[in-house]
């Protein structure tokens, strides 16, 4: 039996090896070889030191060898031949031997970065030659965070990228903002472009196997990606196998995960002594005697003293691992990059853990002059497992200190202190569990054919897919299970995406009299994906046997099925010229037609238009400013779109709504609250960027200034219809917001000494977000559109405000308090903010309340960089600041903010006759004090040492007898300590979110 | 160089040449179904109806904790026989069109909107004549009764016949209050052809013409029209097809009886939410109940024969109490759970009492703890819960003919008929006191008709279900009763029960400010809110 699942697994997973295989059998090397001879020879590098690890290989063969610590190296080859030298760092260098037996060969360092290869869409361009708003984010920086989550990765890396935490839990991810929120109810976040494909999600690729990071930030950059760029683009490219000796590098890291908090809840005394405040509010002012404020088994600890700790028993320490092998190889005709990634987490949560593989296999194989064929293709398996408790951190605060853990025979007591309110949290960590396995697998194969010179045609072919299992289980004595007479319960889910995408791209480079270069790209490609959900939940299991296996047995099994498919065809196409790198005029465009786009408005078009000086290019400028090495201005203007994010909403559908008749199922059909729109079409978004790349002092320091301005018209927005129409919200284009925004990139190598370099680096984001318009109606006809109260959308605010009444103290005894409606108001009571009293003291609901943004003023880091001979550290600093969020720990009940004795929470000074200085209303049991809820808003910009890491490389002397090109060993430690006055475990997060870990890790690399 | 190209043509015109672009992009819907289907074919215009109950379920009993729970909450204990412990306050700071919640108004025009969806479009339809109007009178009574629904609690409504769809949504509307004249003739349309439509005899989950009947009575009320809301009355009365049961029967296990005119249907069997055939989890049977459970926990663990896992939120009050003669009047045994702690069992199996009365209760005032401990309603009892749950699949009846009864005893008293309007109100109280529906005892009889003997009878027999607060607004009673019986004790005492204050204009409910803002603050609406 055994024996024959493994054979379906291979069979299973035939369809990858056949296309492997298929590969491999285009992939015929020859080489013949003729006489040969050894020749020996010594590299150095400019300033005469010899160079360790140099790849030399025979060009047109496999052969190659690597010098020694000496710089020497000895190969064999035919007497007439090409050596090809190539270091990192280093301009490749090709000699020809020309019967010579020794050779020496000098490296120089690579072309200053200006010569760096950046990715734009669809191509490459020498870094100099860029003139759109690209920001690339160097792949070593990134994986020096300790983290599984590439998001979180590019956490400050780039002005201009607002990366935020989902869910702190192992294996989560971020979602990323670019140039601020320009979608009220469209997705805001960018598409990612993994080696020419879009893939789901930027976790999909291995951070380790990312060779460059591209993210296009303006309409000229992204244009070419049309309606679904205007949250702008990530471009990953993967690492190439290199000609040469084979290479194998590992990177890994083992490390320990905690959490800080910045607040404190009530001890066990100070909880048992809320209780009896809020019962002696109740009860006239009058203390009620402990046995009728507490249950036998609370006052059972009031009297011993002893409380129960529950964030010690639901949080342990998180270990994390992180192990990486690559291998790069490759002859003159083939190349092959593999890697393999093994992420392992277990968190701070008990039962919570995660485990990846990645695997990714790149080919590249030249079959004649003018015709080359590759192929990409990853992996990603992953397995997560967490408690069914959405908010556990939530139950550990508050559940009441009073009571007892156990029961006396050792199992866990339902209610620790004998109220219904608090069960014990700790039942759910331990009775459920939920299990995800994903798998990732993105495949592409690629040719390139020269057509005539400088005319080249790419194909490129992609399948893509995601597969999804759960297995939710409740065991019959978790929570849910006790509710269901000790039965279990749980659900089986399946869900599976696949994307095909196949992209024509034609490229044709023509130089005419030499100084006017013209760059001509046209592409034409489909994308088709479908998408299938099902889900099988089971009620009332009769045992705990099989876990989620058993549903067949279950009382009631309750199938749901979905699946939508959705289409996109594109042509695009970009016209570039430049006059000798000084003046460049580009122009760009994309027509998208879109499945998910109403009958009406299939197609969009998203043109762009930029142009740029580079000033220091100038002969004037090289010779009177010499102390500008860099100095380029550049415009670009354009059009880009957001693509609705739901198929199906321009459909008029109705939904599956069944009743009983005569105790007899009936079926039953009828559309749901949301109105079809035939005309839905794109979000367009309109920017205009202006920005100064400049480099000072043969660029030591260099940077960029950019300012935006973006309006987003024909918003997507679930507009609020007037109930009486029989719907609710319809996903309409209306409306137009604004962004405006100023991005600076400072970097500045302070200190470059051979043994020592300093190098600093800063990035500040302002971003300002607006309404300009929703429904563009005045009915009170004050001249100034209508704001949209009902859905918060004020005209000249941001998109996301809270609009609150505003605590502003606390009524105090003999205090003149004012009569309102519904309620009688204390000594001890809120006290709001009234614009106008004399209108009365009920709260005016259109005076009194308080627009408060939710965005942040900016943000910024602050990094640096220090190599002290063997030693390096680095380290960044990250800071939001000018935010406002909204903390349900203050005020809600059930997150034990009401302070009425039942559930404990975040420690408030309250306010009681005798501690009139309290600035939290008085406690009181039966309800939640009137107003709590205007205590909510909580400042929550922060500042966060987000990355520490210290690295020695270990010397040659000691590598050489190992046979190691280069080895270091490094700690490095994350989100070690955030500043902040929001009260919570993360200045992102809410309490009973999972929060960001701080992370601490020892790491080795290792190169052969 | 021939090769390349003929290799590139091949490719590239292959890749052009897949598809079609119009048919590519093209949508089609894998898992549902297109409004066509539904409201242009026979099968479809079925299907429609179908749903329509599902939604009106939900409308009167959602499950779950919510704002939707609180909508129906509030109607069946914010009146003079309430008494208020915790959750939503009543008349407190949240009865403001901020705070209040919605979920009646708009779920009202939903179903409304759907149901002129299905009678103008069957207006198209070829099919079978009495077999459609059967179908579009089911979507006229509902449409009838949910207008008279919104018009009952916010006075001042809209109405609109006109189904909404893509095109129409953005013809101009003008927002302003329908007269009470237009509202009636749309109401009693509706229900007037229902009634010519629909048999008195249909299957257990459907309208029937007895639902209809006592719909329409009802808006003769309102109209003060007696003499049709006695006919109504009336006819269903003489009709046969429904009939008083037993006591016992009344809010026994069983909702689908005799005395029934319409009853939600429920089986947790058939999918357990709202969306799905079998209807949510209701928490209605726990709102009421007090947690004997938690008097002490080494004698009770929860019981279904106490309510199982219960919240007493609300509960009936003393008001209400003072009204029944406890001694004789079964229903004061049979609507609500017993209020002597003798009659409680110890059921912990391992308490060497098991079996005998648990220990006297502290209910003493002012210690005593509502919470577990206060007089408690059993209409809602669900003997087939599951202990540890607040969920109940039991189904809900909604309109019975006690209350026809009980509305046909005052139209007949406004016609002058004491004699008839007596007979009525003995009928039913007769019934509560000897638990035979066929009673002749005369003994406990009322002998006068007046208003207060009226507002007592129906209070005994109709207690906490959707009858009170409207009766008492229709007869312009309810403010004054309200703010002299009903009690709120937040500290779950005797000596903590407050009266909480409703001001003269919360007898027509705050309509969502967020509706108010949407239609541009339309005057007449909301009248005396903020």
């Amino acid at each position: 039996m055994k024996q024959n699942k493994h054979v379906k697994m291979f069979c299973r997973e035939g369809k990858y090896l056949q296309l492997v295989l298929l590969l491999f059998m285009c992939i015929l090397s020859t080489t013949a070889s003729a006489q040969e001879s050894p020749i020996t020879g010594k590299v150095v590098d400019n300033a005469g030191l010899p160079l360790p690890g140099v790849n030399v290989h025979v060009k047109g063969s496999t052969k190659g060898t690597q010098t020694d610590f000496d710089g020497n190296f000895t190969i064999s080859t035919a007497p007439k031949s090409t050596l090809v030298f190539s270091f990192i760092g280093m301009d490749e260098v090709s000699v020809e031997t020309e019967n010579r037996k020794n050779l020496k060969v000098v490296l120089k360092p690579s072309s200053q970065a200006l010569d760096e290869i950046i990715v734009v869409g669809y191509g490459t361009k020498k870094k100099s030659d860029v003139i759109s708003s690209v920001a690339s984010v160097k792949p070593g920086d990134m994986t020096k965070v300790a983290t599984s989550d590439v998001g979180e990765m590019l956490r400050g890396k780039a002005a201009g990228v607002q990366v935020s935490l989902n869910d702190g839990g192992p294996g989560s991810s971020s979602s990323i903002q670019i140039r601020g929120k320009k979608s009220i109810n469209g997705s805001n976040e960018p598409i990612v472009i993994a080696d020419g494909i879009v893939i789901g999600n930027i976790n999909d690729i291995n951070a380790n196997d990312i060779a460059s990071l591209e993210i296009l930030k303006d309409a000229a950059a992204q244009s070419i990606y049309g309606a679904r760029a205007s949250n702008g683009v990530i471009l990953i490219t993967t690492k190439r196998g290199k000609t040469g000796k084979a290479k194998i590098s590992y990177n890994g890291f083992s490390g320990v995960q905690t959490i800080n908090r910045n607040f404190d809840v009530y001890s066990g005394e100070e909880f048992a002594q809320l209780k009896r405040e809020a019962y002696r509010t109740s009860n006239g002012g009058v203390y009620r005697p402990d046995n009728q404020v507490f249950t036998p088994l609370e006052l059972e600890s009031v009297q011993s003293g002893k409380y129960i700790d529950w964030e010690k028993l639901v949080l342990r320490t998180g270990v994390t691992n992180n192990h990486s092998v690559s291998i790069s190889s490759g002859t003159e005709k083939t190349s092959i990059f593999s890697s393999i990634n093994y992420i392992n987490t277990s968190g701070v949560i008990a039962n919570s853990d995660y485990d990846k593989v990645a695997m990714r296999v790149n080919v590249d194989q030249r079959i004649t002059d003018w015709l080359k064929v590759g192929m990409n293709v990853s992996l990603q398996f992953s397995e997560s497992n967490r408690p069914n408790v959405g908010n556990i951190l939530n139950n550990a605060i508050n559940t009441s200190p009073l009571g007892q853990v156990y029961n006396p025979d050792g199992s866990f007591r339902y209610l620790p202190g004998g109220i219904q309110e608090t069960p014990n949290p700790l039942i759910d960590v331990y009775e459920t569990n939920t299990n995800e396995l994903n798998r990732n697998d993105i495949m592409n194969v690629f040719l390139d054919i020269n057509l005539a010179k400088g005319f080249t045609y790419k194909l490129n072919a992609s399948r893509r897919s995601w597969n999804y299992k759960a297995m939710s289980f409740n065991t019959s004595k978790s929570l849910s299970g006790i509710a269901n007479s000790g039965q279990g319960s749980g659900y089986i889910r399946f869900q599976d995406n696949v994307e095909y995408q196949l992209s024509n791209i034609l490229h044709y480079n023509l130089n005419v009299a030499e100084k006017n270069h013209f760059n001509v790209t046209g592409v034409y490609e489909i994308t088709s994906s479908e998408y299938n959900d099902f889900r099988n939940s089971a009620s009332r299991i009769p045992s705990d046997i099989l876990g989620i296996y058993g549903l067949e047995s279950a009382f009631l099994n309750t199938p749901e099925i979905g699946g939508n498919e959705r289409s996109l065809i594109s042509f695009a196409g970009k016209l570039e010229y430049d006059f000798d790198s000084k003046y460049y005029f580009t122009v760009s465009g994309r027509a998208d037609g879109s499945s998910v786009f109403g009958a009406n408005n299939k197609w969009g078009f998203f043109p762009a238009v930029n142009a740029a000086w580079n000033v220091s290019n100038e002969e004037f400028m090289k010779e009177h400013v010499p102390v500008i090495s860099n100095l380029k201005l550049r415009a670009s203007y354009g059009k880009v779109g957001n693509q609705p994010k739901d198929p199906y909403q321009s459909m008029a559908t109705a939904t599956q709504r069944d009743y009983i008749i005569n105790g007899v199922k009936v079926s039953g059909y009828v559309p749901g609250s949301q109105l079809s729109n035939p005309d839905l079409r794109w979000e367009t978004s309109t920017q205009l960027n202006l920005a100064a790349d400049f480099g000072l002092f043969k660029n030591r320091l260099n940077g960029t200034v950019e300012v935006y301005n973006t309006d987003t018209s024909d918003l997507l927005i679930y507009e609020t219809l007037n109930a009486n129409t029989g719907y609710t919200t319809k996903l309409s284009n209306i409306g137009k917001v604004n962004n405006k925004g100023l991005e600076v990139t400072l970097n500045g190598d302070v200190i470059k000494k051979k043994d020592f370099r300093l190098n600093l680096g800063a990035t500040f984001t302002k971003n300002k977000n607006s309404i300009v318009s929703i429904y563009g109606k005045d009915a009170d006809g004050d001249g100034r559109e209508d704001d949209a109260v009902g859905n918060l959308w004020f005209i000249g605010k941001p998109i996301d405000v809270y609009y609150r009444y505003k605590a502003v103290g606390i009524y105090q005894e003999g205090e003149n308090i004012p009569l309102v409606t519904g309620t009688t108001l204390y000594p001890g009571d809120i006290k709001l903010w009234d614009a106008d009293p004399s209108n009365g003291a009920n709260p005016n609901p259109d005076q009194d309340r308080v627009i408060t943004s939710k965005m942040p003023d900016w943000f910024g880091t602050f990094s640096v960089a220090l190599e002290y001979k063997q030693f390096d550290f680095s380290a960044d600093i990250y800071t939001v600041q000018g935010i406002t969020r909204d903390n349900p720990f203050l005020y809600d009940y059930v997150r034990g903010g009401s302070l009425r004795g039942v559930k404990n929470g975040i420690k408030q000074d309250y306010w009681t006759p005798e501690n009139p200085g309290g600035n939290w209303p008085r406690p009181r049991d039966g309800n939640d004090p009137p107003y709590i809820n205007t205590l909510g808003l909580q400042d929550a910009s922060y500042i966060r040492l987000q990355n520490v890491s210290v690295g020695f490389k270990f010397p040659e002397s000691t590598l050489k007898p190992l046979g190691l090109s280069n080895m270091r060993l490094y700690v490095t430690g994350s989100n070690l300590v955030t500043l902040t006055d929001y009260q919570s475990y993360s200045p992102e997060k809410e309490i009973y979110d999972y929060p960001e870990p701080v992370t601490c890790v020892i790491g080795l690399q290792v190169g052969f | 160089m021939k090769n390349i190209n003929f290799l590139f043509v091949l490719i590239f015109g292959l890749s052009l040449g897949l598809t079609s672009c119009e048919d590519f992009l093209e949508e089609t819907v894998k898992d549902q179904v297109s409004v066509d289907y539904i409201y242009n074919s026979p099968a479809g215009l079925e299907v429609g109806v179908n749903a329509l109950y599902n939604q009106m379920r939900f409308y009167n009993l959602p499950s779950g904790d919510n704002s939707d729970l609180w909508a129906n909450v509030f109607f069946m204990v914010a009146t003079d026989l309430g008494l208020h412990r915790t959750w939503n306050t009543p008349y407190g700071t949240g009865h403001n069109p901020q705070s209040f919640t919605g979920s009646k108004w708009i779920q009202g025009y939903k179903i409304i909107d759907r149901c002129s969806a299905i009678i103008t479009s069957a207006r198209s339809i070829k099919m079978d004549e009495a077999a459609k109007k059967r179908l579009v009178a089911q979507a006229r009574v509902i449409r009838g009764e949910l207008y008279l629904d919104l018009k009952q609690m916010y006075g001042g409504i809209l109405i609109d016949t006109i189904p909404t769809t893509p095109q129409n949504i953005n013809d101009p509307v003008e927002y302003k209050v329908a007269s009470d004249a237009d509202v009636y003739k749309l109401i009693d349309g509706d229900l007037d052809y229902a009634i010519a439509n629909l048999p008195f005899k249909v299957d257990p989950g459907r309208y029937g013409q007895g639902v209809a009947r006592h719909i329409r009575g009802k808006s003769a009320l309102w109209q003060q029209d007696w003499a049709e809301a006695a006919a109504q009355f009336d006819a269903i009365i003489n009709d046969g097809t429904h009939g008083l049961v037993n006591l016992i029967d009344v809010w026994g296990q069983n909702g689908n009886h005799k005395e029934s005119l319409f009853t939600y249907q429920k089986d947790f069997l058939l999918g357990p939410s709202d969306e799905l055939a079998g209807g949510g989890g209701s928490w209605l049977s726990s709102v009421f109940t007090h947690r004997t459970y938690e008097l002490n926990t080494s004698e009770l663990v929860q019981d279904v024969a106490y309510g199982g896992q219960a919240l007493g939120w609300f509960y009936p009050n003393n008001y209400l109490k003072s009204l029944y003669d406890q001694a004789n009047d079964l229903r004061f045994k049979t609507y609500y759970y017993s209020d002597n702690y003798q009659d409680y069992k110890i059921n912990v199996p391992s308490n060497p009492k098991f079996g005998q009365p648990i220990t006297n209760p502290a209910i003493a005032a002012p210690n005593g703890n509502y919470r577990a401990w206060h007089w408690s309603l059993k209409k809602y009892h669900d003997s087939e819960k599951l202990p540890m749950t607040s969920n109940s699949y039991k189904d809900y009846m909604y309109y019975r003919l006690a209350e026809t009864y009980l509305l046909a005893s005052e139209a007949h008293h406004n016609l002058g008929n004491d004699t008839k309007a007596l007979a009525y109100l003995n009928k039913v109280r007769r019934r509560g006191y000897t638990g035979n529906p066929e009673s002749t005892v005369t003994t406990f009889d009322l002998t006068a008709w007046t208003l207060n003997n009226y507002l007592d009878e129906s209070a005994r027999e109709l207690a906490f279900e959707n009858n009170r607060w409207f009766l008492l607004k229709r007869l312009g009673l309810l403010v004054e009763r309200q703010n002299l019986y009903f009690r709120s004790s937040p500290s779950g005492t005797i000596s903590g029960e407050v009266q909480l204050k409703m001001t003269p204009a919360m007898v027509n409910m705050p309509i969502p400010q967020s509706q108010i803002d949407l239609m541009g603050k339309p005057a007449g609406f909301n009248v005396g809110y903020n």
